[in-house]
Protein backbone atom coordinates (compact mmCIF):
# COMPACT_ATOMS: atom_id res chain seq x y z
CA UNK A 1 0.00 0.00 0.00
CA UNK A 2 1.35 3.28 -1.13
CA UNK A 3 0.94 6.43 1.57
CA UNK A 4 0.85 9.97 0.66
CA UNK A 5 0.99 13.02 3.28
CA UNK A 6 -0.57 16.35 2.22
CA UNK A 7 0.95 19.33 4.52
CA UNK A 8 -1.82 21.86 4.23
CA UNK A 9 -1.83 25.65 5.09
CA UNK A 10 -4.63 28.17 6.07
CA UNK A 11 -4.18 31.19 4.62
CA UNK A 12 -6.46 34.61 4.77
CA UNK A 13 -8.30 34.77 1.41
CA UNK A 14 -7.18 37.14 -0.62
CA UNK A 15 -9.80 39.28 -1.03
CA UNK A 16 -9.23 39.60 3.13
CA UNK A 17 -8.32 43.02 4.28
CA UNK A 18 -4.70 43.15 5.03
CA UNK A 19 -4.55 45.61 8.44
CA UNK A 20 -1.47 45.62 10.96
CA UNK A 21 -3.03 45.63 13.93
CA UNK A 22 -1.09 48.18 16.10
CA UNK A 23 -1.24 46.49 19.42
CA UNK A 24 0.13 42.80 18.40
CA UNK A 25 2.38 44.55 15.32
CA UNK A 26 0.98 41.26 13.90
CA UNK A 27 -2.10 40.99 10.98
CA UNK A 28 -5.41 41.73 12.82
CA UNK A 29 -7.58 38.51 13.12
CA UNK A 30 -11.20 39.86 13.04
CA UNK A 31 -14.71 38.75 11.74
CA UNK A 32 -13.45 40.26 8.38
CA UNK A 33 -10.68 37.95 7.68
CA UNK A 34 -11.89 34.80 6.09
CA UNK A 35 -9.41 31.90 6.30
CA UNK A 36 -9.46 29.25 3.74
CA UNK A 37 -6.91 26.61 2.23
CA UNK A 38 -4.22 27.58 0.26
CA UNK A 39 -4.40 27.40 -3.20
CA UNK A 40 -1.23 25.79 -4.27
CA UNK A 41 -1.78 22.94 -1.22
CA UNK A 42 -5.34 21.84 -2.90
CA UNK A 43 -3.60 21.26 -6.47
CA UNK A 44 -1.36 18.76 -4.25
CA UNK A 45 -4.09 17.11 -2.34
CA UNK A 46 -5.79 16.85 -5.48
CA UNK A 47 -2.78 15.30 -7.56
CA UNK A 48 -2.85 13.25 -4.26
CA UNK A 49 -6.51 12.17 -4.54
CA UNK A 50 -5.54 11.15 -8.05
CA UNK A 51 -3.16 9.14 -7.62
CA UNK A 52 -5.37 7.07 -5.42
CA UNK A 53 -8.00 6.86 -8.14
CA UNK A 54 -5.47 5.71 -10.50
CA UNK A 55 -3.73 3.00 -8.48
CA UNK A 56 -6.54 2.34 -5.81
CA UNK A 57 -4.44 0.85 -2.54
CA UNK A 58 -3.34 4.59 -1.97
CA UNK A 59 -3.96 6.21 1.35
CA UNK A 60 -4.23 10.22 1.55
CA UNK A 61 -3.68 11.89 5.32
CA UNK A 62 -3.46 15.76 5.73
CA UNK A 63 -1.95 17.51 8.18
CA UNK A 64 -1.81 21.04 8.97
CA UNK A 65 -0.01 22.98 12.16
CA UNK A 66 -1.58 26.27 13.62
CA UNK A 67 -4.45 27.02 16.14
CA UNK A 68 -7.83 25.68 16.30
CA UNK A 69 -9.55 27.58 12.76
CA UNK A 70 -6.96 25.25 10.88
CA UNK A 71 -9.25 22.30 11.62
CA UNK A 72 -11.70 23.91 8.56
CA UNK A 73 -9.07 23.51 6.46
CA UNK A 74 -8.48 20.07 7.56
CA UNK A 75 -12.27 19.04 7.55
CA UNK A 76 -11.67 20.47 3.87
CA UNK A 77 -9.76 18.51 2.62
CA UNK A 78 -11.52 15.49 3.96
CA UNK A 79 -13.77 16.41 2.33
CA UNK A 80 -12.04 16.99 -1.11
CA UNK A 81 -11.28 13.14 -0.75
CA UNK A 82 -8.09 12.61 2.00
CA UNK A 83 -9.02 10.06 4.42
CA UNK A 84 -7.55 11.20 7.22
CA UNK A 85 -6.89 14.45 8.91
CA UNK A 86 -3.90 15.49 11.71
CA UNK A 87 -3.76 18.73 13.18
CA UNK A 88 -0.96 19.79 14.89
CA UNK A 89 -2.33 22.48 17.27
CA UNK A 90 -0.08 25.57 17.46
CA UNK A 91 -1.47 28.16 19.34
CA UNK A 92 1.56 30.71 18.99
CA UNK A 93 0.41 34.17 17.48
CA UNK A 94 2.22 36.47 15.03
CA UNK A 95 5.30 35.95 12.77
CA UNK A 96 5.24 31.55 13.15
CA UNK A 97 8.69 30.43 11.60
CA UNK A 98 8.99 27.85 8.03
CA UNK A 99 11.28 26.07 9.71
CA UNK A 100 9.31 25.50 12.59
CA UNK A 101 5.98 24.56 10.93
CA UNK A 102 8.82 21.77 9.08
CA UNK A 103 10.14 20.67 11.86
CA UNK A 104 7.10 19.89 13.43
CA UNK A 105 5.65 17.87 10.41
CA UNK A 106 8.62 16.25 9.96
CA UNK A 107 8.81 15.08 13.71
CA UNK A 108 5.03 13.86 12.95
CA UNK A 109 5.86 12.53 9.16
CA UNK A 110 9.80 10.40 10.36
CA UNK A 111 8.42 7.09 11.90
CA UNK A 112 4.86 6.90 9.65
CA UNK A 113 6.44 5.22 6.35
CA UNK A 114 5.19 8.11 4.16
CA UNK A 115 5.87 7.10 0.35
CA UNK A 116 5.22 10.63 -0.73
CA UNK A 117 4.92 13.76 1.28
CA UNK A 118 3.32 16.78 -0.93
CA UNK A 119 3.21 20.34 -0.36
CA UNK A 120 1.43 23.39 -2.65
CA UNK A 121 4.86 25.14 -4.18
CA UNK A 122 4.27 28.00 -1.79
CA UNK A 123 1.72 29.29 0.03
CA UNK A 124 0.04 32.64 -1.26
CA UNK A 125 0.44 34.72 1.62
CA UNK A 126 4.19 34.69 2.39
CA UNK A 127 5.41 32.90 -1.03
CA UNK A 128 8.42 31.47 1.47
CA UNK A 129 8.75 28.46 -0.50
CA UNK A 130 10.29 27.14 2.68
CA UNK A 131 8.07 24.57 4.43
CA UNK A 132 8.60 21.57 1.78
CA UNK A 133 12.40 21.49 0.65
CA UNK A 134 12.77 22.13 4.47
CA UNK A 135 10.52 19.06 5.93
CA UNK A 136 12.72 16.97 3.04
CA UNK A 137 15.94 18.37 4.40
CA UNK A 138 15.00 17.28 7.78
CA UNK A 139 13.91 13.81 6.74
CA UNK A 140 16.65 13.51 4.60
CA UNK A 141 14.74 12.30 1.62
CA UNK A 142 15.13 14.10 -1.82
CA UNK A 143 12.69 17.35 -2.80
CA UNK A 144 11.51 18.44 -6.77
CA UNK A 145 9.79 21.58 -6.29
CA UNK A 146 7.47 23.10 -9.02
CA UNK A 147 6.20 19.64 -9.87
CA UNK A 148 3.89 20.32 -13.36
CA UNK A 149 3.28 16.30 -13.76
CA UNK A 150 4.28 13.17 -12.02
CA UNK A 151 4.09 8.96 -12.92
CA UNK A 152 5.26 6.54 -10.17
CA UNK A 153 6.53 3.68 -11.59
CA UNK A 154 4.48 -0.10 -11.60
CA UNK A 155 6.42 -1.06 -8.61
CA UNK A 156 6.01 2.08 -6.69
CA UNK A 157 9.66 2.30 -6.18
CA UNK A 158 10.75 5.64 -8.14
CA UNK A 159 8.42 8.78 -9.85
CA UNK A 160 9.32 10.42 -12.72
CA UNK A 161 8.74 14.49 -12.35
CA UNK A 162 8.27 17.31 -14.63
CA UNK A 163 9.26 20.18 -12.96
CA UNK A 164 9.26 24.27 -13.82
CA UNK A 165 11.92 25.84 -14.35
CA UNK A 166 12.20 29.24 -15.03
CA UNK A 167 10.74 30.91 -18.97
CA UNK A 168 8.60 28.39 -19.53
CA UNK A 169 11.56 25.66 -19.93
CA UNK A 170 10.77 22.06 -17.48
CA UNK A 171 12.71 19.72 -17.05
CA UNK A 172 12.32 15.77 -16.15
CA UNK A 173 13.76 13.94 -12.60
CA UNK A 174 13.97 10.26 -12.07
CA UNK A 175 13.58 10.58 -8.14
CA UNK A 176 13.48 7.46 -5.30
CA UNK A 177 10.58 6.78 -3.27
CA UNK A 178 10.42 8.23 -0.58
CA UNK A 179 10.46 11.57 -2.01
CA UNK A 180 8.79 14.77 -1.64
CA UNK A 181 7.25 16.68 -4.38
CA UNK A 182 5.92 20.47 -3.61
CA UNK A 183 3.36 20.78 -6.55
CA UNK A 184 2.66 23.85 -8.41
CA UNK A 185 -0.65 25.42 -9.68
CA UNK A 186 -2.09 24.51 -12.68
CA UNK A 187 -0.90 20.80 -12.33
CA UNK A 188 -4.45 19.49 -12.02
CA UNK A 189 -8.32 20.69 -11.58
CA UNK A 190 -9.12 20.89 -8.15
CA UNK A 191 -12.44 19.29 -7.35
CA UNK A 192 -15.74 20.21 -5.30
CA UNK A 193 -16.06 18.28 -2.43
CA UNK A 194 -18.85 15.56 -2.91
CA UNK A 195 -21.45 15.30 -0.52
CA UNK A 196 -20.56 11.92 0.75
CA UNK A 197 -17.40 13.08 1.58
CA UNK A 198 -18.65 16.21 3.12
CA UNK A 199 -21.18 13.88 4.99
CA UNK A 200 -18.50 11.58 6.08
CA UNK A 201 -15.97 14.83 6.92
CA UNK A 202 -18.57 15.62 9.36
CA UNK A 203 -18.13 12.60 11.27
CA UNK A 204 -14.70 12.12 11.13
CA UNK A 205 -12.23 12.81 14.28
CA UNK A 206 -8.95 14.11 13.56
CA UNK A 207 -6.11 13.24 14.88
CA UNK A 208 -4.97 15.89 17.28
CA UNK A 209 -1.19 16.65 18.50
CA UNK A 210 -0.16 19.56 20.76
CA UNK A 211 2.98 21.08 19.83
CA UNK A 212 2.65 22.54 23.30
CA UNK A 213 5.60 24.88 22.83
CA UNK A 214 7.93 23.76 20.43
CA UNK A 215 10.30 25.78 18.73
CA UNK A 216 12.32 25.61 15.78
CA UNK A 217 15.26 23.79 17.63
CA UNK A 218 17.84 26.60 17.16
CA UNK A 219 16.51 29.49 17.78
CA UNK A 220 14.58 30.79 14.53
CA UNK A 221 15.06 34.80 12.66
CA UNK A 222 13.28 37.03 14.80
CA UNK A 223 10.71 39.13 13.65
CA UNK A 224 11.54 42.78 13.71
CA UNK A 225 8.13 44.84 12.30
CA UNK A 226 5.55 44.86 9.94
CA UNK A 227 5.12 47.85 7.45
CA UNK A 228 2.81 49.12 4.97
CA UNK A 229 5.08 49.91 2.02
CA UNK A 230 6.34 53.18 0.78
CA UNK A 231 4.12 55.23 -1.64
CA UNK A 232 6.91 55.40 -3.79
CA UNK A 233 4.96 55.92 -6.69
CA UNK A 234 5.72 58.30 -9.39
CA UNK A 235 2.70 57.78 -11.21
CA UNK A 236 0.65 60.23 -12.46
CA UNK A 237 -3.30 59.24 -11.48
CA UNK A 238 -5.77 59.86 -14.02
CA UNK A 239 -8.39 61.98 -13.03
CA UNK A 240 -12.36 62.30 -13.49
CA UNK A 241 -15.15 60.08 -15.23
CA UNK A 242 -13.97 56.85 -16.88
CA UNK A 243 -14.79 58.27 -19.94
CA UNK A 244 -12.68 60.80 -19.14
CA UNK A 245 -9.92 58.57 -17.93
CA UNK A 246 -10.00 56.50 -21.34
CA UNK A 247 -9.84 59.76 -23.62
CA UNK A 248 -6.79 61.22 -21.06
CA UNK A 249 -5.12 57.41 -21.61
CA UNK A 250 -5.53 57.53 -25.57
CA UNK A 251 -3.95 61.26 -25.80
CA UNK A 252 -1.06 60.24 -23.62
CA UNK A 253 -0.32 56.83 -25.91
CA UNK A 254 -1.06 59.42 -28.94
CA UNK A 255 1.56 61.84 -27.43
CA UNK A 256 4.24 59.45 -26.96
CA UNK A 257 3.67 57.86 -30.86
CA UNK A 258 2.63 55.05 -29.14
CA UNK A 259 -1.11 55.26 -31.29
CA UNK B 1 34.53 33.92 8.00
CA UNK B 2 32.79 34.95 4.85
CA UNK B 3 29.56 35.54 2.42
CA UNK B 4 29.36 32.55 -0.02
CA UNK B 5 27.36 33.45 -3.24
CA UNK B 6 25.74 30.03 -4.67
CA UNK B 7 25.15 29.98 -8.27
CA UNK B 8 23.75 27.19 -10.65
CA UNK B 9 23.66 26.85 -13.97
CA UNK B 10 21.70 25.24 -17.07
CA UNK B 11 23.44 23.50 -19.73
CA UNK B 12 26.86 25.82 -18.12
CA UNK B 13 24.36 29.05 -18.37
CA UNK B 14 23.65 30.89 -15.22
CA UNK B 15 19.96 31.69 -14.38
CA UNK B 16 18.75 35.11 -14.99
CA UNK B 17 19.56 37.47 -12.70
CA UNK B 18 22.91 35.74 -11.03
CA UNK B 19 24.71 38.12 -10.88
CA UNK B 20 22.26 40.53 -9.36
CA UNK B 21 22.64 38.82 -5.84
CA UNK B 22 26.93 39.58 -6.03
CA UNK B 23 25.49 43.32 -5.43
CA UNK B 24 23.54 42.30 -2.54
CA UNK B 25 26.60 39.73 -1.38
CA UNK B 26 29.02 42.68 -1.50
CA UNK B 27 26.15 45.47 0.64
CA UNK B 28 26.32 42.45 2.92
CA UNK B 29 29.84 41.99 3.43
CA UNK B 30 30.64 45.37 3.24
CA UNK B 31 28.37 46.10 6.96
CA UNK B 32 29.49 42.28 8.13
CA UNK B 33 33.35 43.01 7.35
CA UNK B 34 33.72 40.16 5.05
CA UNK B 35 35.01 38.89 1.96
CA UNK B 36 32.55 37.38 -0.56
CA UNK B 37 33.24 34.17 -2.40
CA UNK B 38 31.34 33.07 -4.90
CA UNK B 39 30.44 29.29 -5.84
CA UNK B 40 29.47 28.28 -8.84
CA UNK B 41 27.76 24.74 -9.58
CA UNK B 42 28.03 23.66 -13.08
CA UNK B 43 29.06 20.96 -16.28
CA UNK B 44 31.81 23.03 -17.59
CA UNK B 45 32.28 26.03 -15.96
CA UNK B 46 35.86 27.36 -16.19
CA UNK B 47 34.81 30.71 -18.51
CA UNK B 48 31.73 31.38 -16.70
CA UNK B 49 33.95 31.86 -13.33
CA UNK B 50 36.33 33.79 -15.72
CA UNK B 51 33.10 35.63 -16.20
CA UNK B 52 32.35 35.90 -12.34
CA UNK B 53 35.67 36.69 -11.15
CA UNK B 54 35.83 39.79 -13.07
CA UNK B 55 33.19 41.62 -10.93
CA UNK B 56 36.81 41.10 -8.23
CA UNK B 57 35.51 38.11 -6.27
CA UNK B 58 37.34 35.05 -5.53
CA UNK B 59 35.36 32.02 -7.48
CA UNK B 60 35.38 28.60 -6.73
CA UNK B 61 34.00 26.54 -9.35
CA UNK B 62 32.49 23.33 -8.46
CA UNK B 63 31.89 20.55 -11.75
CA UNK B 64 30.05 17.41 -11.98
CA UNK B 65 28.54 15.65 -15.55
CA UNK B 66 25.27 15.87 -13.51
CA UNK B 67 25.12 19.76 -13.37
CA UNK B 68 24.44 20.15 -16.74
CA UNK B 69 20.72 20.77 -14.77
CA UNK B 70 20.30 22.13 -11.54
CA UNK B 71 20.22 19.69 -8.90
CA UNK B 72 19.26 21.34 -5.91
CA UNK B 73 20.12 18.03 -4.09
CA UNK B 74 23.11 17.54 -5.14
CA UNK B 75 24.58 20.88 -4.96
CA UNK B 76 23.44 21.32 -1.55
CA UNK B 77 25.64 18.30 -0.69
CA UNK B 78 28.69 20.10 -2.32
CA UNK B 79 27.98 23.01 -0.84
CA UNK B 80 27.67 22.09 2.53
CA UNK B 81 31.17 21.31 2.93
CA UNK B 82 32.41 24.74 1.18
CA UNK B 83 30.68 26.65 3.99
CA UNK B 84 32.70 24.88 6.46
CA UNK B 85 36.20 25.09 4.57
CA UNK B 86 35.21 29.04 3.98
CA UNK B 87 33.44 29.85 7.56
CA UNK B 88 30.55 30.92 5.69
CA UNK B 89 28.46 33.21 8.05
CA UNK B 90 25.74 34.24 5.35
CA UNK B 91 24.88 32.35 2.53
CA UNK B 92 23.14 33.82 -1.03
CA UNK B 93 21.22 32.17 -3.63
CA UNK B 94 18.95 33.91 -6.30
CA UNK B 95 15.10 33.14 -5.35
CA UNK B 96 14.45 30.87 -7.75
CA UNK B 97 12.61 27.38 -7.55
CA UNK B 98 16.14 25.49 -7.75
CA UNK B 99 17.92 28.32 -5.42
CA UNK B 100 14.92 28.47 -2.48
CA UNK B 101 15.17 24.60 -3.00
CA UNK B 102 19.32 24.32 -2.21
CA UNK B 103 19.13 27.26 0.45
CA UNK B 104 16.56 25.07 2.63
CA UNK B 105 18.87 22.38 2.18
CA UNK B 106 21.67 24.07 3.37
CA UNK B 107 19.34 25.70 6.37
CA UNK B 108 18.33 22.68 7.45
CA UNK B 109 21.35 20.68 7.38
CA UNK B 110 23.60 23.72 8.92
CA UNK B 111 21.33 24.88 11.63
CA UNK B 112 21.06 28.20 10.26
CA UNK B 113 18.29 31.10 10.03
CA UNK B 114 16.92 31.12 6.68
CA UNK B 115 14.87 33.88 4.79
CA UNK B 116 13.71 33.68 1.21
CA UNK B 117 12.86 36.52 -1.49
CA UNK B 118 14.92 39.27 0.45
CA UNK B 119 14.57 42.45 -1.62
CA UNK B 120 16.67 44.88 1.13
CA UNK B 121 18.69 44.33 4.38
CA UNK B 122 19.17 47.42 7.01
CA UNK B 123 21.44 47.91 9.77
CA UNK B 124 19.78 49.04 12.86
CA UNK B 125 20.48 49.56 16.30
CA UNK B 126 23.54 46.97 15.61
CA UNK B 127 21.06 44.53 14.18
CA UNK B 128 20.73 43.82 10.52
CA UNK B 129 16.55 43.25 9.69
CA UNK B 130 15.90 41.86 5.97
CA UNK B 131 12.78 43.07 4.23
CA UNK B 132 10.58 40.48 2.25
CA UNK B 133 6.79 41.21 1.08
CA UNK B 134 3.64 39.49 2.32
CA UNK B 135 0.45 39.58 0.27
CA UNK B 136 2.07 40.54 -2.99
CA UNK B 137 3.49 43.80 -1.46
CA UNK B 138 0.56 44.71 0.40
CA UNK B 139 2.82 44.51 3.70
CA UNK B 140 6.51 44.59 4.35
CA UNK B 141 7.90 41.60 7.27
CA UNK B 142 11.03 42.79 8.25
CA UNK B 143 13.24 39.84 10.05
CA UNK B 144 16.37 39.59 11.80
CA UNK B 145 18.81 36.21 11.65
CA UNK B 146 21.00 35.21 14.05
CA UNK B 147 24.59 34.71 13.47
CA UNK B 148 24.34 32.59 10.50
CA UNK B 149 21.97 32.54 7.84
CA UNK B 150 21.04 31.45 4.46
CA UNK B 151 19.02 34.15 2.11
CA UNK B 152 17.46 33.91 -1.27
CA UNK B 153 17.03 37.28 -3.05
CA UNK B 154 14.51 38.44 -5.25
CA UNK B 155 15.00 38.92 -8.86
CA UNK B 156 15.25 42.54 -9.82
CA UNK B 157 15.99 43.83 -6.26
CA UNK B 158 19.82 44.49 -7.43
CA UNK B 159 21.73 45.43 -10.20
CA UNK B 160 24.77 43.35 -11.51
CA UNK B 161 27.83 45.29 -9.76
CA UNK B 162 30.04 46.82 -12.69
CA UNK B 163 33.19 44.70 -13.57
CA UNK B 164 36.69 45.60 -11.84
CA UNK B 165 40.17 46.11 -12.89
CA UNK B 166 41.55 43.62 -11.00
CA UNK B 167 39.66 40.27 -11.02
CA UNK B 168 39.25 37.62 -8.37
CA UNK B 169 40.45 34.51 -7.91
CA UNK B 170 39.31 31.10 -9.88
CA UNK B 171 39.48 27.89 -8.79
CA UNK B 172 37.93 24.98 -10.36
CA UNK B 173 37.54 21.94 -9.13
CA UNK B 174 36.00 18.20 -10.12
CA UNK B 175 33.48 17.15 -8.18
CA UNK B 176 33.10 13.40 -7.11
CA UNK B 177 30.39 11.14 -5.82
CA UNK B 178 26.42 10.17 -7.38
CA UNK B 179 23.45 12.66 -6.66
CA UNK B 180 20.36 10.90 -5.35
CA UNK B 181 18.12 11.65 -8.59
CA UNK B 182 18.84 12.54 -11.83
CA UNK B 183 17.01 15.58 -14.42
CA UNK B 184 16.99 13.81 -17.36
CA UNK B 185 16.26 16.25 -19.53
CA UNK B 186 14.70 19.71 -20.39
CA UNK B 187 12.01 20.69 -22.93
CA UNK B 188 11.36 24.30 -23.64
CA UNK B 189 7.19 25.34 -23.80
CA UNK B 190 5.71 24.43 -27.21
CA UNK B 191 4.22 27.69 -27.54
CA UNK B 192 6.66 30.03 -28.48
CA UNK B 193 4.81 31.19 -31.32
CA UNK B 194 4.05 33.93 -28.66
CA UNK B 195 7.48 35.95 -29.15
CA UNK B 196 6.48 38.78 -25.86
CA UNK B 197 10.22 39.30 -25.65
CA UNK B 198 10.19 41.02 -29.49
CA UNK B 199 7.10 43.08 -28.47
CA UNK B 200 6.36 46.55 -28.83
CA UNK B 201 3.35 46.96 -26.41
CA UNK B 202 2.21 44.25 -24.46
CA UNK B 203 -1.63 44.32 -22.54
CA UNK B 204 -1.47 42.08 -19.58
CA UNK B 205 -4.14 40.74 -17.92
CA UNK B 206 -4.60 39.51 -14.17
CA UNK B 207 -6.96 38.42 -12.28
CA UNK B 208 -9.08 41.39 -11.88
CA UNK B 209 -10.07 40.73 -15.32
CA UNK B 210 -13.05 39.03 -13.45
CA UNK B 211 -13.76 36.54 -16.64
CA UNK B 212 -12.68 34.96 -19.05
CA UNK B 213 -14.71 36.19 -22.09
CA UNK B 214 -13.10 39.49 -20.78
CA UNK B 215 -10.01 38.37 -22.32
CA UNK B 216 -11.56 39.17 -25.59
CA UNK B 217 -11.43 42.92 -24.46
CA UNK B 218 -7.59 42.74 -23.54
CA UNK B 219 -6.77 40.97 -27.22
CA UNK B 220 -8.83 43.56 -28.70
CA UNK B 221 -7.06 46.03 -27.18
CA UNK B 222 -3.42 44.60 -28.03
CA UNK B 223 -4.63 44.54 -31.43
CA UNK B 224 -4.61 48.55 -31.82
CA UNK B 225 -1.10 48.64 -31.58
CA UNK B 226 1.07 47.27 -34.03
CA UNK B 227 3.92 44.52 -32.76
CA UNK B 228 1.61 44.28 -29.69
CA UNK B 229 0.76 41.09 -27.53
CA UNK B 230 -1.21 39.97 -25.31
CA UNK B 231 0.73 39.22 -21.35
CA UNK B 232 -0.95 37.76 -18.67
CA UNK B 233 -0.49 37.09 -14.89
CA UNK B 234 0.04 33.45 -13.35
CA UNK B 235 -3.02 33.00 -11.88
CA UNK B 236 -4.46 33.43 -15.85
CA UNK B 237 -2.18 30.58 -17.08
CA UNK B 238 -3.21 28.91 -14.06
CA UNK B 239 -6.64 29.14 -15.21
CA UNK B 240 -5.87 27.94 -18.82
CA UNK B 241 -7.16 30.83 -19.78
CA UNK B 242 -4.18 31.62 -21.38
CA UNK B 243 -1.02 29.58 -22.32
CA UNK B 244 2.17 29.60 -20.12
CA UNK B 245 3.59 31.40 -23.03
CA UNK B 246 1.94 34.06 -22.39
CA UNK B 247 2.80 35.10 -18.23
CA UNK B 248 5.12 37.78 -17.40
CA UNK B 249 7.30 37.17 -14.19
CA UNK B 250 9.90 35.57 -12.73
CA UNK B 251 8.71 31.92 -13.74
CA UNK B 252 7.77 33.76 -17.09
CA UNK B 253 8.99 35.55 -19.76
CA UNK B 254 11.02 39.18 -18.94
CA UNK B 255 9.94 41.97 -20.86
CA UNK B 256 10.85 45.24 -21.33
CA UNK B 257 8.59 46.51 -24.02
CA UNK B 258 7.73 50.40 -25.11
CA UNK B 259 4.14 50.12 -23.70
CA UNK B 260 3.31 47.60 -20.52
CA UNK B 261 -0.42 47.95 -19.87
CA UNK B 262 -1.35 46.15 -16.93
CA UNK B 263 -4.78 45.04 -16.51
CA UNK B 264 -6.38 43.71 -13.29
CA UNK B 265 -2.46 42.58 -12.36
CA UNK B 266 -2.14 43.43 -8.36
CA UNK B 267 1.62 43.82 -8.48
CA UNK B 268 3.26 40.62 -6.85
CA UNK B 269 6.78 40.69 -6.91
CA UNK B 270 7.03 37.71 -8.90
CA UNK B 271 5.03 39.58 -11.76
CA UNK B 272 6.89 42.96 -11.29
CA UNK B 273 10.40 41.74 -11.58
CA UNK B 274 9.47 40.40 -14.86
CA UNK B 275 8.07 43.72 -16.28
CA UNK B 276 9.63 46.74 -14.02
CA UNK B 277 11.84 47.56 -17.09
CA UNK B 278 9.26 48.48 -19.63
CA UNK B 279 9.29 52.23 -20.73
CA UNK B 280 5.94 53.29 -19.89
CA UNK B 281 3.59 51.25 -17.50
CA UNK B 282 -0.28 51.88 -17.32
CA UNK B 283 -1.84 50.20 -14.62
CA UNK B 284 -5.73 49.48 -14.18
CA UNK B 285 -7.25 48.13 -10.93
CA UNK B 286 -10.18 48.97 -9.12
CA UNK B 287 -8.03 48.46 -6.01
CA UNK B 288 -6.25 52.00 -4.82
CA UNK B 289 -3.76 50.02 -3.04
CA UNK B 290 -2.80 47.86 -5.33
CA UNK B 291 0.72 47.11 -5.59
CA UNK B 292 1.05 47.57 -9.29
CA UNK B 293 0.77 50.93 -9.13
CA UNK B 294 3.85 51.91 -6.91
CA UNK B 295 5.79 51.01 -10.65
CA UNK B 296 2.97 52.58 -12.81
CA UNK B 297 3.85 55.62 -14.60
CA UNK B 298 -0.15 56.14 -15.05
CA UNK B 299 -2.76 55.18 -12.94
CA UNK B 300 -6.30 54.42 -13.56
CA UNK B 301 -8.57 52.89 -10.39
CA UNK B 302 -11.30 51.36 -12.56
CA UNK B 303 -13.21 48.37 -12.73
CA UNK B 304 -11.93 46.46 -16.17
CA UNK B 305 -15.35 45.15 -17.35
CA UNK B 306 -16.58 48.67 -17.76
CA UNK B 307 -13.33 50.74 -18.71
CA UNK B 308 -12.29 48.47 -21.24
CA UNK B 309 -15.32 48.91 -23.25
CA UNK B 310 -15.14 52.35 -23.06
CA UNK B 311 -11.51 52.87 -23.81
CA UNK B 312 -12.30 50.79 -27.11
CA UNK B 313 -15.58 52.63 -27.82
CA UNK B 314 -12.79 56.26 -27.12
CA UNK B 315 -10.55 55.13 -29.41
CA UNK B 316 -12.97 53.85 -32.49
CA UNK B 317 -14.28 57.24 -32.13
CA UNK B 318 -10.88 59.16 -32.30
CA UNK B 319 -8.42 56.98 -33.87
CA UNK B 320 -10.26 55.54 -36.67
Amino acid sequence: MMKILVCLKQVPDSESPVVIDENTGWLREDDLVVFRMNRYDEYALEEAVLIREVRGDVTVDVISVGPSRVTSTLKKGLEKGANNGIHITLEQQGYVPPSLIARLIADYAVKKGYDLIFTGVMAEDDMQCQVGPLIAARLGIPCAASVLGETISEDGTSVTVECELEGGVTETIVMPVPSLLAIQSGINRPRYPSLSNVMRAKEQVLEVIDAGTASAGFGAERFVSLSYPEITSKGTILQGTAEQKAEQLLNILHEKSLL
Amino acid sequence: MSVLVIIDTIENRPSAGSFEILTFAEKLAAVAGLPVRVVIAGQEIASLAEDAARYGFDVTGIEHESFRYPNPDFTGRAVLGLMKEYSARYVCLPHTMRGCQTAAFLAASADTHYITAVESFAEKNDEMSFRRALFNGKVYLELSPGEASVFTVQGGSYKAPDSRDTPGTVEVRALSGTPRYRPTGVRESEEESVRLEESDVIISAGRGIGSRENLELIKTIAKVFPNGAVGASRTICDQKWLPYAHQVGITGKTVAPKLYMACGISGAQQHIAGMKGSQTIVAINKDPRAAIFSIADYIIVEDLATFLPILIEKYAESFK
